[in-house]
């Protein structure tokens, strides 16, 4: 059943789209019956086959290797890295040596005669 | 992580991040070092996201954020080759694969990998969206445009 109105068309999109994933029953059955419609669909048909030609390439074996072995002998991020990349255990490192500091040389710096 | 896990996670997306880097970037070498720049960030992540959407999303981010830093550093004009995605040389398939590709050139790179997460891994535009940090729509548009560019370039050329 055609669900368009004489003279009404799908649009460009949606005829793309039924031809890339199979639209709905609706507009699939009006392309059928309409010329200007079926050519525009026969055009993006076409470059659905395009580029459908184009293979999905496998990952080169050295890039592979190259990969697994840097994981494998590189080390991942052990707590302690993470730990240390932390930016608020930063700050209270920082605060931390601050503090020592005042205790070991400020007081004996400000210490009044 | 451990290294299982690695292997694990290596094992389930490596060929579809590395098409994605290929179509992004058109280039072979860059799509060699990309991938390794995204496992090794992977590797050193404390923090994996445990759910395979989750965890789709989180890779193609940073394979997104790899590309971006590569043409950022690469200051230059990166070269497109003509021969990814050709199997065979020298055959009919290849001719055509050939032609494919180099009218592909045509297209942005977000186009280029907007067709390729809907056309050849068939991933709707809500999950392009959600891959590419896009709205749905946005992503609808990408493939409408890029596919009406490549179809205009084939009536250009009578093919």
């Amino acid at each position: 059943m055609n669900y368009f109105r004489p003279g009404e068309h799908p649009s460009e999109e949606q005829l793309m789209e039924l031809a890339v994933t199979g639209g709905p029953p609706d507009i699939r059955e009006h392309a059928d019956a309409c010329a200007p419609c079926s050519d525009i669909l026969k055009e993006f048909r076409r470059v659905k086959e395009q580029v459908d030609s184009v293979g999905v390439e496998d990952v080169p074996e050295q890039v592979r290797l190259s990969i697994l072995n840097a994981a494998r002998h590189g080390g991942g991020a052990g707590f302690l890295q993470e730990l240390f990349l932390n930016p608020f255990f930063i700050a209270l490192a920082v605060a931390i040596v601050v503090i020592l500091l005042y205790f070991l040389v400020g007081s004996e710096v400000f210490r009044s005669p | 992580m451990d290294g299982s896990t690695f292997k694990h996670i290596y094992d389930r997306n490596a060929r579809r991040l590395y098409n994605f880097i290929l179509w992004t970037t058109g280039n072979r070498s860059a799509g060699d070092d990309i991938l390794q720049t995204v496992f090794m960030k992977v590797w050193r992540s404390a923090a994996v996201p445990q759910s395979e959407n989750e965890q789709t999303a989180w890779l193609y981010a940073i394979a997104r954020n790899a590309c971006i830093d590569h043409f950022r550093s690469a200051r230059k004009f990166v070269e497109y080759n003509d021969n990814i995605g050709v199997k065979e040389e020298n055959s009919e398939e290849s001719d055509d694969g050939k032609t494919a590709w180099r009218q592909l050139s045509q297209l942005e790179e977000t186009e280029r990998a907007v067709v390729y997460l809907h056309l050849k891994l068939g991933y709707t535009y809500a999950e392009i969206g959600r891959l590419m940090s896009m709205t749905e729509n946005n992503a609808r548009v990408k493939a409408f445009r890029a596919l009406r560019k490549l179809r205009d370039v084939l009536i250009r050329k009578g093919l």
